[in-house]
């Protein structure tokens, strides 16, 4: 029997939500008593240059220059990576042949490989989209690949008995068998996109989100800088709660 | 033929390591790039890169910083883990941290902390806790749980204070959740290490990359980043050669 | 001794609640070996854990030597069906494990350890781990860590249910021999196995379901000691199948009961 009279799923959303809100506290009050205000702004200060940001052009227009990279390179990941982890789920050869390739860039940070596309390809939009597209399309081969290998072998013996072209086995066995394993890789390559777009612009000091960060830290604005940051959480949380909802729209849609 | 090679994934990934190479080598003397130097350009610069100080110096302050900083981390990520797991106002408490920390782009916290804590390794520091912390905790938290209930009767039949109970049946059956969590987060460590060196452009293997990147040392730069790789690979290989030990 | 009162546990079912036990008395002398056995769902297992000290009853209360239990206790042990060893200790740790948390010494419960080991057959395998023995063999092992803390009483959960035919005979041959040859313990072993419950037992409490209550106590009428050719003899047959009846009308009636 319950102590308190409140029901246990709601309890849990109380004490993890006073959680967060005594953490924000503590740092309110080590911000006004204890740190220097020039590098730790209290809480009040941060959500007021929030705010201020959310009313100025400058701010979004950021924003727009950093989303086209963004979304271009991340399309690109996601198109070139299900079709190259679709095809490396089936081809144990190509598998084989990939494997070291992609076991190396697996445990590279790809962080060291922005000067090489900046000497290669400059900081332009190109450049931009390509640092992006190489922080996603690692993960998204290996997740789709390994979706892949999960499908029933069965399965394909039995397309093989009927003589299925290599279109239906596509269309009728592999895209549906490795459906949940392109939709993890989605999950996971967007994430990595947000850090390749956020690392993008960080090194690539363009003219988009990293050149507002860079302004405000060289000129000490504190609070704007924390805004600045703040703006780029949410943005991975909004994209990720989109994620979700398109991902149970499509469950719908395919009806099972 | 397909069908014996397919078999021997050892031999096709020498292979096709081995093919890249060479066409990385031809390519290069055709010099159709300045960006693609020949594979044994690369080679020579590592070799210089190896007797350099400068390298040295760089490897070693990168090194020393994840090796202290992460060990410790371990330890309280873990006591974390075992304290969310077994104390349920403490889950409720951290959960929300803890999914924070997993679920945002850390490399966005990095101005801040770069910010707060100077361009120094003091900033390492911190990137390394906040990368990896959760990931710890998550792991250990889920080792915990996955522990046989019936172990745990088991135990509880037969006594078994609390000091036993978490000595010969929590830990060692949380042990193999838990060292998978230290294997990912040892990766996490050394790439957050990295980025927010390179951010500081001034220290460690981050900040040599920017700098051979600024130089156009191109030879220098590839010979870096193939160092790190091969690092990062041995470093996954080993801890998944201990985690199999760990694993009953 | 055993003296169990007006038994009851009532447990939380999705919000409703289920009562696997009801008003469940019965009194276990000294040194005697009593089968419970019963349908699924009638509640045996949770009498036994309750018994164990492991479960908390609802109602009712469950005395060892005249006090009221609260919780585990030195002179009850527990051998279970999935013979719960630890998977990372080997053999000689697992079977002293009982010794540790009592507190003793390395050297010391290691030694007594090894001497269950050998009364149940499994000397020279102290440094296996369980995942190299066989079923039989590791409920060999949860027998032997459950006797090293010399219990006044031996409670066990279906300890062969997880095992095959053949091993089951053995182990129950085995189990008797033990129980023949050594100083007077109670025994208190669960089973679905009516066979079982007649070669093992002096008493069989027949328990019925929904809810879970003892439904009749039946005296076992073969003297002591036993032997294997005891199954061989007619009486032995009319009497397990009697009781075997039994307990399929109540199975029987459970399942209409449950169609209506």
């Amino acid at each position: 029997m319950t102590t308190l009279a409140i029901p246990r799923s709601d309890r849990r959303l109380l004490v993890g939500a006073s959680s967060l809100i005594i953490g924000i506290l503590l740092w309110e009050v080590y911000a006004r008593l204890a740190a220097d205000p020039v590098f730790i702004p209290t809480v009040g200060d941060v959500s007021v240059a929030f705010l201020q940001l959310l009313a100025e052009p400058d701010f979004w227009s950021a924003y727009a220059t950093t989303l086209e990279p963004f979304l271009i390179g991340w399309a690109a990941a996601i198109v070139l990576g299900v079709t190259l982890g679709l095809w490396m789920g089936r081809s144990t050869i190509a598998s084989g042949l990939s494997a070291p390739h992609l076991a190396f860039l697996n445990a590279l940070p790809i962080s060291t490989l922005v000067p090489v596309v900046v000497i290669v390809a400059g900081i332009d939009l190109l450049a931009r989209s390509m640092v992006v597209f190489l922080f996603a399309i690692v993960e998204v081969v290996l997740t789709t690949a390994s979706g892949v290998r999960y499908i029933d072998p069965d399965l394909f013996d039995m397309g093989r008995s009927f003589s299925l072209k290599w279109g239906k086995r596509l269309t009728r066995i592999i895209l549906p068998g490795a459906a949940a394993g392109i939709a993890a890789a989605v999950r996971v390559g967007t994430g990595r996109a947000v850090v390749g777009m956020v690392v993008m612009e960080l090194l690539l000091v363009s003219v988009g989100v990293g050149k507002l960060i860079s302004r405000y830290r060289d000129t000490f604005q504190a609070p704007r800088l924390y805004a600045v940051v703040l703006s780029l959480a949410i943005f991975a949380l909004a994209v990720q709660a989109v994620l979700r909802r398109l991902e149970q729209k499509a469950l719908i849609w395919r009806g099972d | 033929m397909t069908n014996a090679l397919s078999r021997r994934p050892a031999v096709l990934g020498t292979i096709s390591v081995l093919t890249a190479l060479a066409l990385w080598e031809f390519a290069g003397r055709r010099e159709l790039s300045p960006a693609l130097p020949p594979f044994s350009d690369v080679i020579a610069a590592f070799i210089e890169l190896m007797n350099s100080d400068r390298f040295r110096e760089a490897v070693v302050a990168t090194a020393q910083t994840v090796a202290v900083t992460y060990p410790v981390t371990v330890v309280v990520g873990v006591i974390l883990g075992v304290l969310m797991a077994t104390i349920k106002p403490v889950r409720w408490a951290l959960d929300p941290w803890v999914n924070l920390g997993l679920s945002l782009p850390l490399v966005s916290v990095i101005p801040v902390l770069i910010f707060v804590f100077g361009l120094d390794s003091a900033t390492i520091v911190a990137v390394i806790v906040v990368y990896t912390l959760p990931v710890l905790i998550v792991n250990t938290a889920s080792g915990v749980r996955s522990v046989d209930p019936e172990l745990i009767s088991m135990a509880r039949s037969f006594g078994a204070g609390r000091s036993l109970m978490m000595r010969r049946v929590i830990l060692p059956g949380a042990a193999p959740l838990t060292v998978a969590g230290i294997r990912i987060g040892a990766g996490r460590a050394i790439r957050g290490a990295i980025v927010a060196e390179q951010l500081i452009g001034l220290i460690g293997l981050g900040g040599l990359i920017q700098r051979l990147g600024g130089a156009f040392a191109v030879a220098e730069l590839y010979a870096a980043i193939l160092f790190i790789g091969i690092i990062g690979v041995v470093t996954v290989a080993l801890l998944g050669r201990m985690e199999t030990r760990v694993v009953v | 001794m055993i003296e169990i009162s007006g038994l009851g546990m009532v447990f939380e079912r999705e919000g409703r609640p289920f009562v696997a036990i009801e008003d469940v008395s019965v009194d276990i002398a000294d040194g005697e070996f009593v089968s419970i056995i019963g349908p699924s769902g009638c509640g045996k297992t949770t009498l036994l854990k309750i018994i164990a000290g492991l479960l908390r009853p609802t109602s009712g209360s469950v005395a060892v030597n005249g006090e009221q239990i609260t919780g585990p206790g030195p002179e009850r042990a527990l051998v279970f069906q999935n013979f719960v060893l630890l998977p990372w200790a080997n053999v000689l740790d697992n079977a002293a494990f009982g010794l540790e948390a009592r507190g003793l010494g390395r050297d010391e419960r290691r030694a007594q350890a090894a001497t269950q080991l050998a009364r149940v057959g499994l000397n020279g395998f102290e440094s296996h781990y369980p995942r190299e023995l066989s079923g039989g063999m590791q409920q060999r092992v949860g027998i032997a860590r459950a006797l090293a803390v010399n219990p006044d009483i031996l409670l066990m959960d279906e300890p062969f249910g997880a095992l095959d035919a053949l091993t089951r005979q053995l182990m129950q041959k085995d189990l008797l021999s033990l129980w023949q040859e050594s100083e007077p313990r109670t025994g208190v072993f669960v089973t679905h196995s009516m066979d079982e419950a007649v070669y093992l037992s002096d008493r069989i409490v027949l328990m019925n379901t929904r809810p879970g209550r003892v439904e009749e106590t039946v005296d076992v009428p073969f003297g002591r000691p036993r032997n294997r050719e005891l199954t061989a003899h007619a009486d032995y047959r009319t009497f397990a199948n009697y009781l075997s009846s039994k307990l399929e009308t109540m199975q029987r009636d459970d399942m209409s009961s449950r169609n209506e």
